[in-house]
């Protein structure tokens, strides 16, 4: 028997079949990761189609604050906190880019949050804006409930639950923007808070926000 | 197993008929990189998570054609992967039960001669892994020497080689111990 008739022989076999229960184990899998992937294709153009040049006029700056956060609550669905890190740094980048906001604090707790110090979930965007100060980690507790900066008549939109205890040492940052373990709150140019929520805190509805 | 996707930007995709057409194979390949058939499915089903990812954000370059040699290299990694966790855990595994053919088969004969198929497959998993490793990706899953030579990450006459060395072997096995009449 030479190589080609043994090359024909094994071709006579075929790959023993896979069970029912394997197949539909593999094509849920697949299913489900195909909706976490779509929601973040989508998420990641939507970011990528609101890049605007900074010189956009107020509607085109409303526009473009609207179109990132929808986007920001979409990856907000995504389990995996590792693209959400992913594209909230990069949100943070265009808002600060745009002049919509002018800090992003972050906890340290980074894989929750913004920036992972093992630096495979962060843009490098996210790195020069550190650098230049404008995303800071912040271990600040967040702050109290009745805090007398979210008490200032500028700050229309609804408050975020608040998380942890009241620390009146928080206040400094309250001027920026302030990011938490279970909301995120902006204060962009116009003096209007905005806020979302992040993963295991429900989703803020955006009409509310807006 | 007919569920028809409906979701994602790239709809034209049938991953159900593709999941159909391959996944026998490359669970055969799963099944030659690990150890028993629950590590061959968790290997397989990652490495398929994995091409989701890459197909649906666009990081996948090329066409379908590609999507058969990308599984085989993610399946090979992942299983060393799991490999390196699985020696660290070397009291159970040296208690636990080899997996047997008989229990979990690689492959299965087209002309239902199970005599032929079992024979084959024991002188198959008597082959140097390396060795059976190439032989299951040129005859079932069907890549090119120079795709597996991208796979296992050796020179392309050397996998030619082995493929040659393979061949002969089981030649020769299949010689000295004829299949049963």
């Amino acid at each position: 028997m030479n190589a080609e008739q043994s090359e024909h022989e094994l071709r006579q076999l075929l790959p023993a079949e896979l069970s029912q229960v394997t197949f539909s184990r593999l094509q849920a899998a697949v299913h489900a990761a195909r909706s976490e992937a779509c929601e973040i294709a989508h998420a990641e153009a939507t970011l990528r189609e609101t890049s605007a040049p900074v010189d956009v006029t107020a509607a085109g700056m409303s526009r473009v604050r609207a179109t990132l956060l929808k986007a920001f609550l979409r990856v907000n669905r995504c389990r995996e906190h590792r693209q959400w890190c992913r594209y909230a740094s990069a949100a943070a980048c265009v808002l600060l880019s745009a002049g919509l906001i002018t800090l992003f604090l972050t906890m340290p707790c980074s894989d929750e949050v913004g920036v992972c110090p093992q630096g495979e979930a962060v843009l490098p965007e996210a790195y020069t804006a550190i650098a230049q100060r404008r995303i800071v980690p912040c271990d600040m507790p967040p702050p109290p409930p009745h805090h007398h900066h979210f008490d200032a008549p500028h700050h229309h939109a609804p408050m975020p639950p608040f998380y942890g205890e009241p620390h009146e040492d928080a206040c400094g940052h309250c001027e920026y923007n302030v990011i938490y373990h279970d909301s995120i709150l902006f204060k962009d140019t116009d003096n209007t808070v905005l806020y979302i929520s992040v993963p295991n805190a429900g989703t803020v509805p955006f009409e509310e926000v807006i | 197993m007919g569920q028809e996707f409906t979701a994602g930007s790239n709809a034209a995709i049938d991953w159900d008929a593709w999941l159909h057409a391959n996944s026998p194979r490359l669970m055969l390949y799963a099944r030659q990189q690990t150890r028993t058939e629950y590590d061959a499915e968790d290997v397989l089903q990652g490495a398929l998570v994995q091409l989701v990812y890459a197909v649906e954000l666009g990081e996948l370059r090329g066409g379908q054609e590609q999507w058969l040699p990308w599984v085989v290299s993610a399946i090979r990694h992942l299983a060393t992967d799991a490999a390196r966790r699985q020696a660290t855990r070397l009291s159970y595994e040296q208690n636990a039960d080899t997996p047997s053919e008989e229990h979990n088969p690689w492959l299965r004969s087209a002309l239902d001669d199970e005599m032929r198929r079992r024979h084959v497959e024991s002188v198959l998993r008597t082959l140097p892994p390396d060795y059976a490793e190439v032989l299951i990706l040129r005859i079932w899953e069907e890549l090119s020497f120079r795709q597996i030579a991208e796979v296992v990450g050796d020179k392309l006459h050397t996998v030619t080689s082995r493929y040659r060395r393979a061949i002969g072997i089981l030649r020769e096995k299949l010689a000295a111990n004829p299949i049963p009449e």
